[in-house]
């Protein structure tokens, strides 16, 4: 039964491309004007690729995120789970490593091209590709939690980013930190540590805090 | 149980109906004294001259905007696990008096700023928290009214505003170690010398009058958001025909 | 009198944060105060005109 709701939430992303490669295609994007937006200050735009990056992949999540439970909920999907016999905690769970799995993990495989477009050196890379690899399946349930309370909502457009982004400061003050510390030189084992923690944490606990939030979404 | 819920909004929509006028009147006159022991009867300050006297202001503002949150996931959470109609109105009618004193705090240490640091904003620890702050009142009050359903935007709220308060702290205290990595383990900028007594005393009682201005205001606001849910109810239309 | 109310050379600052401060609390006290009478009195005039 597991594998079953295993494989139908990846036939789902396998149905239409557009889900991986979307968001994929937009980080890129959003990545490429803010050279133009800058100007062609090399050093400027060096010291603060790694803030560009993590902005860039929170407007990602955010937007991938905040429509979540969107199609679900006009089906009357989220229905059948709150009354079927099978954990739902579970199913969110797969959800949400699933989402992040094929939306996010591709643009965090393609972060050494970022590095070669803003010509950022190994270590920094390294410690950008860490944090955001802990620190994205973070910005991923925070982003689900968000998208659960604004379903009842008929246009919630700009409201779920408004509400979500405050969650994101502890995950981007300990990324940009991470990242910091590396350019000083310095060793970035707590932040890590503590992304790891905070990813730790808040994954176990997400799919019960979702399911709380969906049974009142859904007016049970 | 459903019978004593609605009397209960009843109660209090019927008893406070005098009582506003007479607390108003009681906060207006004990504030206008407060400006007055603050402004003036308060000594100067050595180092700062009298730009020190914002805090009068600025303090009560900023702690009121941190316990009215509080206040607000309080009754939030009593609203979610017990239902109960007034937490739910309390809860959220708080949130926007808490946004305004967010505001209050947040301008006038931004007046205060300017003579004492030579800046209007910083990016340390207090501010940005209080800035985050208001942007969490401003979302709960969002959510809240974009819910047709009153009841369920309320749960809703409640529920946000549980999880923000859990995120207050940990933001103060990531912003506060992520700055003192960067100042060093130096000399902090707020390094207040033990203040003599005559400085307190206006800022612990502003804070007492600030308390008493927010039970005022809840006041009036329950009403209002028991009218706008009971106004087609039976005892109400009786009620307004008296 | 000037030198009472002069607070030495940030007597702008005190004043207009002192101003600010009191017309925001004012404007937060009266808002619910002046919807809910106008609810109360749009309320009234549904009731007469059922009469």
């Amino acid at each position: 039964m597991n594998s079953i709701i295993f494989k139908k939430e990846i036939y789902t992303y396998f149905r239409s491309m557009n889900y991986i490669f979307l968001p994929l295609i937009f980080f890129f994007l959003v990545i490429s004007i803010f050279p133009l937006v800058i100007g062609p200050n090399k050093s400027l735009i060096t010291k603060i690729i790694p803030g560009i990056i993590w902005i860039t992949m929170i407007f990602t999540t955010l937007i991938n995120s905040v429509n979540f439970f969107k199609d679900d909920y006009n089906n009357g999907v989220i229905e059948m789970y709150l009354t079927s016999e099978k954990s739902i905690e579970y199913i969110l769970f797969l959800k949400i490593i699933i989402c992040w799995f094929f939306t996010i993990f591709p643009i965090i495989i393609f972060i050494p091209i970022v590095s070669i477009m803003f010509n950022i050196s190994l270590h920094i890379l390294t410690a950008i590709f860490l944090t955001l690899l802990l620190g994205s399946p973070i910005l991923v349930a925070i982003g689900i939690f968000g998208s659960a309370l604004t379903i009842g909502i008929s246009r919630n457009n700009i409201l779920g980013p408004i509400i979500t982004v405050p969650f994101y400061i502890p995950v981007l003050i300990f990324s940009a930190s991470a990242i910091e510390s590396v350019s000083n030189g310095l060793p970035n084992d707590l932040q890590i540590y503590v992304l790891l923690s905070i990813l730790l944490l808040v994954l176990p606990t997400m799919p019960y805090l979702l399911k709380y939030t969906l049974r009142i979404s859904i007016n049970n | 149980m459903n019978i004593s819920k609605i009397a209960n909004l009843k109660y209090f929509y019927k008893h406070t109906e005098n009582v506003t006028k007479t607390l108003s009147f009681i906060t207006f006159f004990l504030f206008i004294a407060g400006i007055f022991w603050g402004l003036y009867i308060a000594p100067k300050d050595y180092l700062q001259g009298d730009s020190y006297r914002i805090i009068y202001l600025h303090v009560p503002a900023a702690w009121m905007s941190l316990q009215v949150y509080i206040v607000m996931a309080v009754t939030g959470f009593i609203a979610l696990v017990w239902k109960i109609k007034i937490m739910e109105i309390i809860s959220i009618q708080s949130a926007s008096i808490g946004a305004y004193f967010t505001l209050i705090a947040l301008v006038t240490g931004m007046i205060w700023g300017k003579p004492t640091w030579g800046t209007y904003w910083v990016w340390d620890a207090r501010l940005t928290s209080e800035l985050i702050l208001l942007f969490l009142y401003i979302g709960v009050i969002v959510i809240y009214s974009s819910f047709s359903d009153k009841r369920q935007g309320a749960k809703i709220s409640a529920l946000l505003a549980i999880v923000g308060l859990i995120n207050i702290p940990i933001i103060h205290y990531s912003v506060e170690w992520w700055n003192t990595l960067h100042q060093g383990p130096t000399v902090t900028k707020f390094e207040k010398p033990s203040a003599h007594i005559t400085m307190l005393a206006p800022l612990l009682y502003m804070l007492l009058v600030f308390n008493l201005y927010f039970v005022t205001v809840l006041i009036k606001r329950v009403r209002l958001g028991i009218f706008q849910r009971e106004k087609n109810t039976k005892w109400m239309e009786n009620y307004l025909n008296d | 009198m000037i030198e009472l109310l002069s607070m030495g050379k940030h007597t702008a600052f005190v004043y207009t944060a002192y101003i600010f401060s009191v017309i925001v609390l004012i404007i937060g006290f009266y808002v619910p105060h002046f919807i809910l009478n106008r609810e109360v009195k749009k309320k009234k005039n549904e009731n007469n005109k059922d009469k």
